[in-house]
């Protein structure tokens, strides 16, 4: 199922009235926010990790090429395999062929976005592969024939009693709702596959230059599974995972965890350093890493280069006020929330997308969230820039704006516009609101209230009454913000 | 396919042409050093339990070898651990714990590295094993206290799959294997030899609790795919 990008008005209609997936998404809400913040908070000095964390980013990110090369030589010596794909279809071309050349039948998978990106499953599946995923979520999801809805949480859409029919359904085995055995249903069903499998499919989270060694973060131990069983292992990168030193490692890992789950280390992580050596008992005969641009140099290019700062940790969408209430499938492509606002028009092309970077309140949590401080609604802005100097801005838009411009500048005109207009909305006002407004600025409105020309003007209040007054001491009302 | 050249001559010339706007507030930490979750002079091997404990692990504080040893073969027989495979290291030998677990009902099996002629057989041998083992014993590397997390390399004995198969793990470790941070961990990796790619064997797990998923309404459930159970026993006095 491919949303589609163009859909996201619609799609967002439909997910504002989608029940199971509004519970969910409360959940999210209501769970990943505050163990996010209050495990930020034991890290001592939550604001340090971050800036390092960022000054990591930006250095590797300054210096790509030389830590690309520096990372692909490493792997050379190891014995690892390094392939380098200009686009999807490259990337696609490689592991088809990997996986060719190793025989395979059974492909497991890791969890990767990487993937998702390029379509991997179901381009691997029309070949004659079986392909399973194997993180829990991904599962349930490829189960259910979907897509996932968050980056983190991929089955957040679904709930207890639809997982338990679907596996009961798929798999056959007698209907549970009990979560520990509903676990242990998909641990049977999904070890024999790691059993049976050839080829393990991952993403990776870091891949470190000075060692060659890539870094695979999970809880589950799938992960773990896949790059260890399976005859061959195939690493799917975008060449952005790069961080320069091993020692960065700590830093990288204590942000990326707390940030996206709340916990201190997630309960794996892997560090891969080549395939199994002579005396290994197991892990891969083979390492394949497979480093992916699709697009990521055209956004190195631009003026959004700190998108590819991004470690896909999530938290940006649980603190969004627009993913909270339509969560991820309405984005339309593998990134949802806020920051795949800004990734899918930039990988995607802004003709298609050109929804998703005003579908944004410009409220800045994404940014104060973000492990490495990524400027979310600047980018967005950027975009929306972008956008609108290309023509992709509604007809009538420029000429209202203009309008506008002109009143603000006439003072005694802007002053009668509002007494007009207070006038004007008096039978549609609600609470201060107004849910309509009248032609031409009813498109204002379709998606959005508009908010109600105050029965007093702040400037008639201070001259009548506030510059009389006692300035307040206590600073109260001021709203707390973490 | 894309040559390397090619690529990577891509991201020089958007490097060239993408001027960064901004500048970094700071530069990476030299050694990897941050604010350490531990406090100077805090009991490392409380603070050790007390994390694991919290993720869900299980850790018990022995005396001897010989109580580690007594305190395995319990906790086998309580799992009714027919098939066992362990590391070959040498804090698991002077444990001398095999005939222990075979006294109590248990087949163990141990991953000791095979001749290049043989590797090929043991290979399947070990994980024909491990597929059906009902209890996987580790050491480990060292200890990380600030996460409560196990570090596991990759070394000549140390398979990987011992703890991740099965469906439970106990690791014995001594205390003086107990470091403060992860940072400290890999310097540890990094003291132990010239050839750092070396130190760092094919595969390090760090290992911290047993498996979860939060992916059904996010409701915490463990052993999912790795083991459901993971047991420290943290021995204080190392034999000499
Ligand atoms: S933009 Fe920041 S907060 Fe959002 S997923 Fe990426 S790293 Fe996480």
């Amino acid at each position: 199922m491919h949303l589609g990008t163009e859909g996201f008005q619609e799609h967002a209609r439909q997910a504002l009235k989608d029940e199971p997936l509004q519970n969910a998404l409360h959940l999210l809400t209501n769970e990943f926010v505050p163990r996010r913040v209050a495990a930020m908070q034991a890290l001592g000095d939550p604001e340090a990790l971050r800036t390092q964390a960022r000054a990591v980013k930006e250095q590797a990110v300054a210096q790509l090429d030389t830590y690309l090369e520096q990372f692909a030589d490493n792997l050379d010596k190891l014995g690892a395999h390094v392939h380098w794909a200009h686009d999807d279809a490259e990337a696609r071309d490689i592991i088809t062929s990997i996986a060719q050349q190793a025989e395979a039948k059974v492909i497991v998978k890791g969890k990767s976005m990487a993937a998702e990106e390029i379509h991997l499953n179901p381009h691997l599946e029309e070949l004659g592969y079986e392909v399973l995923e194997t993180d829990l979520g991904e599962y349930i999801i490829q189960l259910a024939e979907e897509t996932p809805s968050h980056i983190i949480a991929p089955a957040i859409h679904k709930t207890r009693q639809q997982i338990a029919s679907l596996l009961h359904d798929k798999l056959g085995d007698p209907y549970t709702e009990e979560l520990t055995d509903m676990t242990q249903i998909a641990r049977r069903a999904l070890r024999q596959q790691f059993l049976r499998a050839d080829v393990g499919i991952t993403g990776v989270n870091f891949a470190i230059a000075d060692t060659g060694s890539i870094v695979l973060v999970t809880n589950e131990g799938n992960g773990r599974l896949s790059s260890t069983l399976p005859r061959v292992h195939i690493a799917l990168m975008g060449m952005e995972k790069i961080i320069p030193r091993l020692d960065d490692l700590p830093v990288m890992l204590k942000v990326l965890t707390n940030s996206a789950t709340g916990q201190k280390i997630s309960s794996y992580v892997t560090m891969i350093t080549g395939p199994r050596r002579a005396h290994d008992l197991d892990g891969p005969e083979e390492l394949h890493v497979v480093v992916m641009d699709n697009g990521r140099s055209n956004i190195l290019g631009s003026e959004n280069r700190e998108a590819l700062y991004c470690l896909r940790c999530g938290a940006c969408l649980n603190v969004c006020p627009i993913y909270q209430n339509i969560g991820g499938h309405a984005y339309g492509w593998v990134y949802p929330g806020p920051i795949g606002a800004v990734l899918t028009p930039l990988f995607t092309g802004l003709d298609t997308a050109k929804h998703l970077p005003r579908a944004s309140t410009l409220c800045g949590a994404c940014r104060e969230a973000c492990p490495v401080k990524i400027n979310i609604p600047h980018m967005l802005l950027n975009l929306r820039r972008q956008s609108v100097s290309r023509g992709g801005a509604p007809a009538g838009e420029a000429p209202l704006f203009s309008l506008w411009a002109w009143v603000m500048r006439h003072p005694g005109l802007y002053r009668l516009g509002l007494k007009l207009a207070r006038l004007g909305q008096m039978p549609f006002a609600r609470r201060g609101w107004l849910g309509k407004l009248p032609p031409p600025f009813h498109s204002w409105t379709k998606s959005r209230d508009f908010k109600a020309v105050a029965p007093q003007s702040f400037r008639d209040r201070w001259q009548t009454t506030l510059q009389y007054e006692q300035p307040s001491r206590n600073g109260a009302g001021g709203g707390h913000h973490e | 396919m894309s040559s390397r050249e090619a690529f990577l001559a891509r991201v020089r010339q958007a490097l060239q042409t993408g001027g960064q706007s901004h500048h970094a507030e700071a530069a990476p930490a030299e050694n990897g050093e941050i604010v350490p979750l531990v406090t100077e002079g805090e009991d490392l091997a409380a603070r050790l339990q007390r994390e694991l404990e919290g993720v869900g692990g299980s850790v018990a504080r022995v005396k001897h070898v010989a109580e580690a040893a007594q305190y395995v073969t319990r906790l086998a027989k309580e799992k009714g651990a027919e098939v066992v495979v362990r590391w070959q290291s040498d804090l698991l030998d002077t444990l001398e714990i095999d005939d222990a677990l075979r006294a109590g009902g248990a087949n163990v099996h141990t991953a000791s590295p095979a001749s290049e002629a043989e590797a090929g057989n043991r290979r399947q041998e070990m994980r024909d094993l491990l597929a059906r083992a009902d209890l996987g014993l580790s050491g480990v590397d060292a200890v990380i206290a600030e996460t409560g997390t196990l570090m596991l390399t990759a070394q000549p004995g140390q398979m990987r799959g011992v703890s991740l198969l099965p469906p439970v793990h106990i690791a014995v470790a001594r205390t003086d294997q107990v470091v403060a941070t992860f940072a400290d961990a890999l310097r540890a990796v990094r003291q132990s030899g010239e050839d750092m790619q070396q130190n760092l064997t094919s595969c390090i797990s760090f290992v911290t609790g047993p498996s979860r998923t939060g992916d059904i309404e996010l409701k915490l459930t463990v052993g999912v795919h790795g083991p459901g159970e993971l047991h420290l026993v943290l021995l204080d006095e190392p034999s000499t």
